[in-house]
Formats: C-alpha cells, structure tokens, sequence
C-alpha cells in the first residue's frame, strides 16, 4: 500500500492545482503521455471511451506530461490534436512519475480517497494488454486492465494494490 | 490477325515492380576500447545516423519521432537500447545466413552492445557534434528529381482514429495514350504518420474498378487483391514501397511497358495514430524510350489450398516446392503471410545436391515484411529445385492472432485469413523460349496443386499456343471451359486456337458462343468478324466491325477491316470512308493504303 503525499503541479493554463484533494471524487486516475510517444498516441481513442464512460461517475481523469520539454501550450496543442477531454498535468521534475512508480508512457495510476491515511494508489500499468512488446500487438486485447479496476471502484468493491507491466516510451529517459 | 486474352489471376504482389533500395547500414569502424567511455558524439551518434535518422527517424521522416541530435537520442536512450537488443529496430527480418541482401540493415552484435554501453554509462554527449542538417525531407518531394507523369488520389481516404490496422486500395488510372516504357515509379504516401508499406499492382483489364464501386468511400477493402491481366504477359517487377526506403530506377535494360487503359492500384497498409487521419497518396511515373532487353519474371512457390490451420495448433506446415526448367539467376524475393506466419525458409537444391538459402527468417512479422533483393544475383542451373517452408502458430500464445479465441483458418485475402507465398525474381539466361518453358512449368506445377483450376487451364493453354502446341491448347481451354461453363474470355481464346488449327467452323462456333455470353466483347466480334471476311461473307462480318468501332472508335485495323467487309458486299462509298478514317489514325496502315486504292478505282468505275 502506497500513501500518497500532498502533490503539487501545474495544468497546462499555469494554474497550480493538487490532484490527490479533489473533493468527492471515487478515485484519481492519471495517464502518463508524451506528445512523440506512438503507442502513447495511438491510446488516444481508447482513452476517450473510457472518460466518456466513467468521467461521469465521479472519477477524475488527469493526463500527466513527464517531458519537461512540453510547455503548457505544447500540451493543449496536443489534447486538441488527439481530441482528450481530460485536463492535463506538467510534471517536469518528475514527482508524480515518483508516487507512483509509472515506468513508461502511457501507464496509468489510479489513486482512491484513503481518508485519514490520504490517497491510497490501487493501481499503476497498463490501459490494456494489446501491447505485448515494441511492434508486437494485439488486434484487439484480451484483458482492459484499467477499465476493469475502474469498474471495480464504481460497484464498491476496493482491492489491494495491483500493478501491471506496461510498455510504452521510457519515462527515465527524460531528464 | 486473331486477338487473344489471357488472364492471370494475380494476388497481390503480381505485376510489382521492386523500388525498395534500403539505406546501407555499413559497417561499424574502431569500437571504444573495453572500459572507456562510450560519447555520443564519438560513437553513438555515426551509429544511429547512419541506421535510423537517416533512413526514417528525421524531421519529415517516416519514423514517428526524430533521432538527429543529442537531445532527441538523449530522450529515446533506453528505448534505442531495448528495441535494438531485441532487434526490433532497424527492422529487418531475414537472418544473416545465405546470400547478403542488397541495403541489408542489420546491427552487429557489437554495435548493440554499444548502445547498451552508453545508456549504462550515463549517456555522455562528449565532442559535441553539429546535428547533420543536410537530410532532406525526402518523402516530402520526389527524390528521383520531377516525375514525367504524377498521378495523385483525387479524394483524400480518412482513416478514423480507431484502433483497427486498415488495408486499403485506391485506383490511379493511366493516363496515357500510346505505351510508354517505365524505368522507375515513385509511391509519395501523402501521409507518412499512417502509411505503414504499400504495394503497387498493374491492373491491365481495370478489373478493380468492379470492387472500388462496389465498397462505399475512397478507395476498396483487402489486404491482398486478385485481379485479371489482359496479357499473356508474365509478372516481372516487384513494386512496393515501405517507409525510409528510395525509389531505385530500373537496373538498365529493365524497363517495363505501361499501356494505354492500365489502372495502377495502389495497396497501402494503414495504421491508426490516434486522431482522424487523411490520406492522399501520389505515384510519380519515370519513363525511358528504352524498350527491356532482359525479361525478369516472378516465379510463385505458394500452397494456398493446402492452408487448413486447426485453432490452437503451433508449427502448422506449408510447403512446396518447383523444378527450374532453365538456367537463370535469382534478382529477389518476397516471403508473404499474414498474422498467424511464425517462419519462412527458402531455397533450392541443385542438381549438384548442393543447397542454396534463399531466405530464412525466424520471426516472421507481417507489418515489416518487405521485397529483399540480392547484393549479388545468385545463379542457379536448370534442374535445381526450389523449396519453401512456411510454419504458422494459430495458439493463443501468438499475440498476433487475430482470433481471440484461436478458430480455424484457411487462405484468404482478408487479414484474418492466411497466406503462404514465396514470390522468386529470376532472369532467366536464354531468350523467350525459356521464358515460355518457366510459364508451361509453372502452370503445370500448378495444376498437380489445383487440378480444376480455372486460370491454370487457361494461362496453361495460352503457353502452349503461343509455342504451337494448338491442340493442347485446345484441350486445356476446354478443361477451363469446364470449370467455368461459357466464360467469354476462354470461348474467344479457345476460338483463336481451333482458328490456328485450322478448325474454322468450330472457331466461329465459339466466337458466337462468347458473343452470346458478351454481347459487347470487341475481340470476340473481331475475331469472328476477320473469319467471315475471309470465307467471303462481308455482309455478315459487317456488324461485328461495327460492333468494335463503337468500343474502339480509333482502331484503325478494325476500319480497314469494315471497309473491306463494305467493299465486298458493294458498298464502295461508305468503304472509301473507312479506309480514309484508319489513315488518318495510322497514315502508315499498308492494307488500308492499297484498299483505298482499290476502293477508289472500283467506285470511279
């Protein structure tokens, strides 16, 4: 189990904002992106469907941009580009990246209200399995990793803390 | 003068013109020493220019990110030393065993190794190198200079962002109107972030047009189509196109004809990014007033029909295998199979019993499969006997199978179906004879595989009359005839054949059968039009010319033709008409020159 700590960062407009205190939330999802990542990218549409089905039942999605290369503007470029209706967090120096442990672009870490104890995060991989590797992927996925912990969290039911392999652009690399 | 069709039943990659030519990959000079340290600018970056920025991985590139300074390689490091030890990048799949492939891009172990060293150590920049800006955008322009013709989609397709890889054809017809002689052909994607390969087919009969009307939006579904060819003219050029690949003229002496009334058809695999995407792609055409002198041809290995893959099953095998009748000299090849393919071996025994690797590769990957051709050509003697071994995994554990669960697959153009296909370039040494040989053996391999095959028979037959082998000709068109009761192509051919065996009676009963069938089938109208001129029935051959003249308003043969048919039955007027109208669209027509005088002094009289 992972407590998360008071974060601090900002959205694409500049405005400082503390993703892991939203008030009446079931759970925080964040998406690690990279504006040159292909498998990134190509996530996109997925993403959406998933933010169309569940933005609605109070969970709150954030995409999170680790390059510190990617200027604010850069971000809402790129969120218009891929049509995300997701606002957007810089983390340049990497401090999200650290609470929750995401390796790769895109990886996702999703963090439940904990109470006393502050967030707890119940989960940190994949979207899906339809990559297996760099170019080796499915036609379609076998298991929707995401979507099923997010389900989970709607009917109540709270798991331990659960993590997958992802693959995707190395977030370590930008430094 | 009797007209005759042939129709091949062409897959995809038939009638394909190679303009793959990869960057080299070179080879790697003074590694570091053991245990100093590894630098960008001293070691990495030679390396990674010359085997990915320069090939793809530049602004305007085909890769989906740059690599051409510090920064840009600085920010991939881990990614380039895992794609690379796990050789997924540079793509490249046949194994280093057998003949060297020409642009063969291949790390060494060494070179891996370094990469991996770098990251390890920390990634130092060292001499600080200017970041080469001398890469052109190449896929932006032309890179063999302006094209003589540029065809361009006249609508672009969209690709929606979905996630779904889609295989899509789009129409470019020729606009020509006389042949011309192509010596190199440039695929301009229109959007290189989608475009994953295309290949380029020649659809002389423009039977894609049936399809392309018949699916809704830009363009047709499929990822390998079949279409007819007008002419017993064999398949001779690779033509496909993948990403970081130049567009290689012709080797001299190799040019190949473009007629009138072609479509190109342009193959073009797609790969969602995201977001929508449009696509509108451009073929830029270089021609040559050379004619060919040396006649490459596409020998096929392929055993379709024995393609029945159990779900579940690992290691399942297709092979077969074909008997080289002449001497020739093998230019490339083309392993193709869709998503459930594991591995492909090619080679020839010679009659020496000595092997010949072809081309070997281990994990067979469809999105990068590509059109290898040899450094240098390698020569094989008539009797040797080329072999192919595809071995396909339909489990689950193939993360690639499109079936989830496994079920059971057979050939088939759509994705989720198979292929198993060796396509072989080979030039044969002699002249025509032996490429008529290649023909009547591969078609007879064909029919031990596919006895009841249509165009088997047929092309079979083609072979033999155009050797003068009539009466076996005879028998394969009427075995065609069988399979396909009153196909008007086969009628019409197997009318010419009884014609040159001098059978004219039953010649004109099958030119009538095929007219029957086709009411509006020029060559059939013709043929039998010719017949009845000349046993003396002009009256009779007359609208049949006139049947063609309306689907062939400038065929001058055919107005001479309708004039002489005129003539005979005493219409001398109306037949100056003609003999004047096929010199005026050919004023070197020798027949229509002595009948206009004829037809001038009869009507004077």
């Amino acid at each position: 189990m992972v407590i998360a700590q008071t974060i601090e960062l900002r959205d694409d407009n500049g405005r400082l904002i503390h993703p892991l205190e939203q008030i009446d939330v079931k759970a925080t999802v964040f998406i690690f992106t990279r504006t040159d990542c292909p498998i990134s990218n190509r996530y996109a549409p997925e993403l959406r469907r998933l933010g169309e089905k569940y933005g609605s039942k109070r969970i709150a999605f954030w995409l999170v941009y680790p390059d510190p290369a990617t200027s604010g503007e850069v971000a809402r470029e790129h969120r218009e580009e891929y049509h995300y209706s997701f606002p957007a967090l810089l983390d340049p120096d990497h401090r999200l990246v650290k609470l929750s442990g995401a390796r790769v672009t895109p990886e996702a870490a999703v963090y439940i209200p904990g109470g006393s104890a502050g967030p707890r995060l119940i989960y940190r991989g994949r979207i899906d399995d339809r990559f297996v590797d760099f170019g080796k992927m499915r036609a379609s996925p076998t298991q929707r990793d995401l979507e099923e912990v997010l389900a989970a969290i709607i009917n109540g039911q709270t798991t331990e803390t659960r993590t997958t392999p992802a693959v995707g652009c190395f977030i370590e690399d930008l430094k | 003068m009797t007209r005759q069709e042939s129709i091949i039943p062409l897959t995809l990659l038939a009638g394909i013109l190679l303009v793959l030519v990869l960057p080299g990959c070179g080879t790697f000079t003074s590694p570091p020493a053991a245990g100093s340290t590894v630098t960008y600018g001293a070691d990495v970056q030679p390396l990674v220019h010359r085997n990915c920025a320069q090939p793809c991985h530049h602004p305007g590139g085909a890769g989906p990110f740059s690599l051409l300074t510090y920064q840009d390689v600085r920010k991939r490091a881990r990614q380039i030393a895992d794609v690379t030890r796990k050789r997924y990048m540079p793509p490249w799949l046949p194994e280093p065993e057998g003949p060297r492939f020409a642009g063969e891009r291949r790390l060494s172990d060494g070179e891996i190794a370094l990469l991996k060293r770098w990251v390890d150590q920390g990634m130092a920049e060292g001499n600080r190198v200017a970041a080469p800006n001398s890469i052109a955008s190449r896929e932006d322009g032309w890179q063999l200079g302006k094209p003589d013709l540029v065809l361009t989609l006249d609508k672009p397709y969209l690709l929606p962002a979905g996630d779904t890889d889609v295989f899509r054809n789009f129409i470019f017809p020729v606009p020509l109107t006389a042949p011309r002689y192509v010596k190199a052909l440039e695929i301009l994607p229109g959007n290189k972030r989608i475009v994953h390969h295309a290949n380029l087919l020649v659809d002389r009969l423009q039977s894609s047009r049936r399809l392309d009307e018949a699916d809704p939006g830009v363009g047709f579904g499929g990822m390998d189509i079949e279409m007819e060819s007008a002419q017993f003219e064999p398949d001779t050029h690779f033509l496909f196109w993948k990403p970081g690949t130049a567009p290689a003229a012709e080797p001299p002496g190799m040019s190949w004809r473009l007629d009138p009334g072609t479509d190109l058809v342009l193959n073009v695999h797609l790969q969602p990014s995201g977001k929508a995407e449009a696509v509108q792609p451009s073929l830029g055409i270089y021609f040559t007033d050379e004619a060919p002198t040396l006649f490459p041809m596409l020998l096929q290995l392929e055993h379709d029909g024995a393609l029945d893959i159990p779900a579940g099953a690992t290691g399942f095998e297709v092979t077969d295998e074909y008997r080289l009748p002449v001497d020739v000299q093998v230019l490339g090849v083309y392993p193709h199979a869709h998503y459930l393919g594991k591995s492909i071996e090619g080679w020839a025994s010679r009659p020496d019993r000595t092997r010949q690797l072809l081309i070997k590769i281990r994990d067979w990957d469809m999105n990068w499969q590509a059109v290898y051709r040899y450094e240098q050509p390698v020569a094989l003697p008539a009797g040797s006997l080329f072999r192919m071994r595809w071995t396909y995994d339909n489990s689950a554990d193939n993360i690639r199978n499109p079936n989830s669960p496994p079920k059971q697959v057979k050939a088939g153009n759509r994705s989720s179906d198979e292929m198993a296909h060796l396509w072989i370039q080979v030039l044969p040494k002699g002249g025509a004879e032996d490429r008529i040989l290649l023909q009547e053996t591969l078609m007879r391999a064909r029919l031990r595989k596919y006895p009841e095959e249509f165009s088997a028979h047929y092309n079979l037959a083609s072979v033999l009359q155009s050797r003068g082998s009539v009466e076996e000709a005879i028998t394969h068109y009427a075995s065609a005839l069988k399979v396909r009761p009153g196909d008007a192509l086969a009628l019409n051919s197997l009318g010419t054949a009884y014609q040159a065996a001098g059978r004219l009676r039953e010649a004109a009963g099958a030119y009538q059968q095929a007219i029957r069938g086709r009411p509006d089938y020029s060559d059939a109208h013709y043929n039998l039009g010719i017949l009845l001129l000349r046993a003396g029935q002009g009256r009779q051959a007359v609208p049949h010319f006139e049947q063609v003249l309306r689907a062939r308003p400038q065929d001058a043969d055919a107005h001479n033709d309708l004039g002489s048919a005129l003539l005979m039955q005493g219409s001398g007027g109306e037949a100056l008409s003609h003999f004047r109208a096929a010199l005026k669209i050919n004023p070197d027509h020798a027949f229509a020159r002595e009948n206009l005088a004829l037809a001038e002094k009869l009507t004077a009289q």
